[in-house]
């Protein structure tokens, strides 16, 4: 029997490396105090359900590794503590089962696990009586002895074809069919009925009710369960031949509170008193209930738009979960003492900035671990609401960065004339480490040299609208600081005209927006700037960033002041349109080649307006943004 | 028998297999994408999507001419992205093994898949694959 | 006195405005292992009742003076949408049947009853609460 289990894939693999991270962390702690019994259980619970959930999906390897880690611990648990060495080769096995987890995700076959089994045998422990199956549903998943797994037979969701008929004298059939397709409902999804629902609602006689029901019951309890109501007098309930999926979806899933989907529910309810009331107030002509009534309807649906985002939200703990473990390893890499310290865990941000987070948080605690902290010291990784925004900071206390050497090398990689470096105020090198390219071949260590650089941090965080800040003083330590919105999917806009172009920016890249007058100003050598407060900030004509033609100015200029490479820049425009909240779709291939554009709206009459990343157009621009400058 | 959708490029006849079009949408309006290529004169609103149009015409250097109103939108399982092209022509039935092969070179250069011969005159079968690989380097 | 069956029994709310079907359905339920907490002889009572006692299942008789059966449901349901109402009726009441399985009654009985019938929708049905 064919089964589609490819749907459950993305969610077992999902739920696998939270499971393996949750077993990263423990692993760690129970490094600590080895002798956590708590710990100890919850960690081979999260072996167990590692092994039960590649079992029902047929991954035999990973299965069969779970199990073997599952056994393994469960000697030391009924010793009640666990020795180092035993918890260096769990996390070896967790290594592994993540190697087999990307194998899965990558549909490779599992690698091989058989020689990391075998080599098991020196290690376990030798006084630890042999483990008693640990829990009652053991027998059914797992074989016993050697490490074999026996694969359950995966009861899959099928569709079940269901013929009912109703005893000849049944009273009020129609009320009593309609019964089972609720009862029906509660165990599956009814694909179609005959009679169906909006039929039976009209009453009369149904000798015989024919439905398909997608289920995860089999056709027998479905038939038990039909045949104890009332009125029924033949059941028949087979499996309809599964046809092939047309194409593989790789939908991603998310998980929901119920309490969130109970608050779906109300708010439908109200739409649809809502909506009955605008229908009542219209047809009488009752305006100010029709005002009211629309009132109303603009709260739900704010309501609503706020609860579709909260499904959205996932807490940082989701992508803090791999970083003690991470720490551990630097620390035995380096021979550093590192505390790692994670605060605001439980602050929510947009699932889709958590999953493009992880990596650069990572690797800007792995910075902080090799290029900060000297001989010991503390890694503090926090998150906290700043009224739209979430920071989120990675300090440390350590050595702190080196200006001059910054400085020496954004000269020697051409990034810098020495003038210009010479002049440079300490805090304005800080940005530059953020350059493609700026850490150099020899400053690359084993640790922070692999994958994403900071360049990739900062990209990731102006991706979604948001600000990277670097503080940092010799010493005393560094602090990254990342500003992003909460969610993604909607964010308020500023648009702006430019070159007869409708063009938005983010309201988070946005510090001001000004109309200045001509005699406001100055030239600085080939550069016109505008004095605000004690800077002077350069004039950047977005027309000219555009590729667009030169408009001679007239009157008053329009000027968005935003912030690229940490440095504040004006940004002269045609006209400043206006503010608004809008749902930012993200572009697609081959869009999102296209630099400096982040994004896309479509305004309520259709049109498109791109969303500009002014930090994106001065990248592609130039290196120094002077050719985009206006000059005298 | 396939079919195939004929349309003008400069002075060559093109075609692209049905399969891979989703809807010949009538002169949508336009909205012009910042910083795109020349060949990519704008991207339309297709049941809010967003896709940027490639002038094929432009973009395979042929000489700047008139352009269709209409655009192609591609099936999504192809990409997102919509064609413009000279002049529409029409459906046109062919046997997959009456397709001629192209040389490896031309069909990089002008994104030709295969030739078909139709009468007196040659339908050039566009080559997706190639066409959007020489899109990944906006 | 009364017997608790504690775990096993449900508490059941007895809705009917003849003295004489109470009497009987309650004594059914006992027999049957279950707890009467409470009846009522109208729907407006009915409502009551049920907010201040919250029943594992409600007996409803669907043709009741002042506020009928189908009302008290509707007016229960919005209360509780996880409320157990199963409607009494006697032959001849499809249209208010249909229309009270409409208004979110889990099952439904119809007059004369049989007491293992009665037994066993009861048992059914509140086993989903």
């Amino acid at each position: 029997m064919a089964i589609d289990m490819s749907k459950y894939r993305d969610m077992f693999l999902s739920e696998s490396r939270e499971h393996l991270q949750t077993m990263g962390r423990l692993l760690v702690e129970l490094e600590k105090s080895p002798d956590d019994r708590e710990g100890l259980d919850a960690l081979f619970r999260e072996a167990h359900s590692i092994k039960g959930m590649a079992a029902s999906m047929g991954y035999r390897a990973t299965a069969e590794l779970g199990h073997h880690l599952e056994d393994f611990l469960s000697g030391f648990r009924a010793g009640g503590a666990i020795p180092p060495t035993a918890i260096d080769r769990v996390l070896a096995g967790v290594d592994l089962l993540e190697g087999l987890i990307d194998d899965l995700s990558a549909e490779r076959p599992e690698r091989d696990v058989r020689p990391f089994i075998v080599g098991s045998t020196g290690a376990a422990p030798p006084s630890a009586p042999p483990a008693p199956p640990p829990l009652a549903d053991e027998a059914e998943a797992v074989g016993p002895g050697n490490g074999a797994v026996t694969i359950p037979v995966a009861s899959g969701e099928e569709i079940l074809k269901i013929v009912i008929e109703l005893v000849s004298g049944a009273v009020a059939p129609a009320a009593r069919a309609l019964l089972m397709l609720r009862e029906l409902a509660a165990q599956g999804e009814v694909l179609d009925a005959d009679p169906n629902e909006r039929k039976l609602l009209q009453g009369g006689a149904v000798p015989r009710l024919e439905l398909r029901l997608k289920s995860w019951r089999a056709p027998q309890e479905i038939k038990d369960l039909l045949l104890a109501m009332s009125d029924v007098a033949r059941v028949s309930c087979v499996v309809e031949r599964v046809r092939p999926a047309t194409r593989q979806s790789r939908e991603r899933t998310v998980r929901v509170r119920t309490g969130l989907l109970d608050q779906f529910i109300n708010l439908t309810g109200e739409l649809v008193t809502n909506r009955y009331m605008l229908q009542a107030a219209y047809n009488e002509g009752r305006d100010q209930d029709m005002r009211d009534g629309l009132e109303r309807l603009t709260r739900l649906i704010t309501d609503l738009h706020h609860h579709v985002l909260q499904v959205r939200m996932m807490p940082l703990a989701s992508i803090t979960g791999r970083l003690p473990r991470m720490v551990r390893e630097l620390e035995q890499q380096t021979g550093k003492e590192v505390a790692l310290r994670i605060a605001g865990e439980e602050v929510e941000l947009d699932r889709s900035i958590l999953e493009a987070l992880a990596d650069p948080l990572m690797h800007m605690v792995r910075n902080a671990v090799d290029h900060g902290i000297e001989e010991r010291g503390e890694v503090l990784v926090s998150a906290s609401r700043e009224k739209d925004l979430v920071l989120v900071e990675v300090r440390d206390n350590g050595r702190g960065l080196d200006a001059e050497a910054i400085r020496r090398k954004a000269v020697g990689a051409g990034l810098l004339s020495p003038g210009q470096a010479l002049r440079m105020a300490e805090r304005d090198l800080f940005p530059l480490i953020c350059l493609p390219g700026f850490s150099t071949r020899a400053e690359v260590s084993e640790t922070s040299g692999r994958g994403v650089g900071m360049d990739v941090v900062k990209a990731v965080t102006e991706q979604f609208g948001g600000t990277l800040q670097i503080a940092s003083e010799r010493g005393r330590g560094t602090s990254i600081q990342l500003r992003l919105p909460l969610s993604v999917a909607i964010i308020r806009l500023l648009l702006v005209e430019c070159g007869g172009e409708l063009l938005a920016l983010p309201i988070t890249r946005v510090l001001r927006t000004l109309e200045l007058e001509r005699a406001e100003i100055r030239s600085s050598g080939r550069q016109m700037v505008v004095p605000l407060g004690n800077e002077l900030v350069p004039l950047l004509s977005l027309r000219r960033m555009l590729r667009q033609p030169a408009k001679p100015v007239a009157g008053t200029i329009p000027v968005v002041v935003s912030e690229a490479r940490g440095r504040k820049i004006a940004l002269v425009v045609d006209r400043l349109v206006g503010q608004r909240e809008a749902f930012v779709k993200s572009l697609a291939f081959p869009l999102d080649r296209i630099a400096g554009v982040s994004g896309a709206t479509i305004l309520g009459d259709g049109r498109i307006v791109f969303i500009i990343d002014p930090q994106g157009l001065l990248d592609e621009g130039t290196a120094s943004g002077g050719r985009s400058g206006v000059s005298p | 028998m396939e079919q195939l959708l004929a349309f003008r490029l400069g002075g060559e006849l093109y075609g692209l297999e049905i399969a891979h079009i989703q809807e010949v949408v009538e002169a949508p309006p336009l909205y012009t994408i910042p910083r795109a290529p020349a060949a990519m004169p704008g991207a339309l609103n297709f049941h809010g999507s967003i896709l940027p149009v490639l002038d094929l015409a432009a973009f395979l250097d042929f000489a700047p001419g008139k352009r269709d109103a209409r655009v192609l939108v591609l099936s999504p399982a192809v990409a997102h992205l919509a064609l413009a092209v000279t002049a529409l022509r029409g459906v046109v039935p062919f046997a997959p093994e009456s397709l001629l092969p192209t040389r490896e070179e031309q069909a990089r250069d002008t994104c030709i898949r295969a030739v078909l011969t139709q009468g007196r005159e040659m339908i050039n079968l566009l080559d997706l694959k190639t066409l959007l690989g020489r899109l990944e380097s906006l | 006195m009364t017997e608790r069956n504690i775990g096993v029994g449900l508490r059941v709310l007895i809705v009917d405005d003849a003295l004489f079907m109470r009497g009987m359905l309650k004594d059914l339920f006992i027999k049957g292992g279950h707890e009467v907490v409470g009846e009522a002889a109208d729907g407006r009572e009915a409502v009551e009742q049920y907010r201040r006692l919250r029943p594992d299942l409600v007996t409803m008789d669907i043709v009741m003076p002042l506020v009928s059966g189908i009302e008290a449901l509707t007016e229960i349901r919005r209360e509780d949408p996880e409320a157990c109402v199963v409607m009494c009726s006697a032959m001849g009441q499809e249209a208010l049947i249909l229309e009270a399985v409409r208004a979110g009654a889990r099952d439904f009985i119809v007059k004369p009853f049989s007491e293992e019938k009665v037994l066993e929708t009861a048992r059914r049905v509140a086993k989903r609460v």
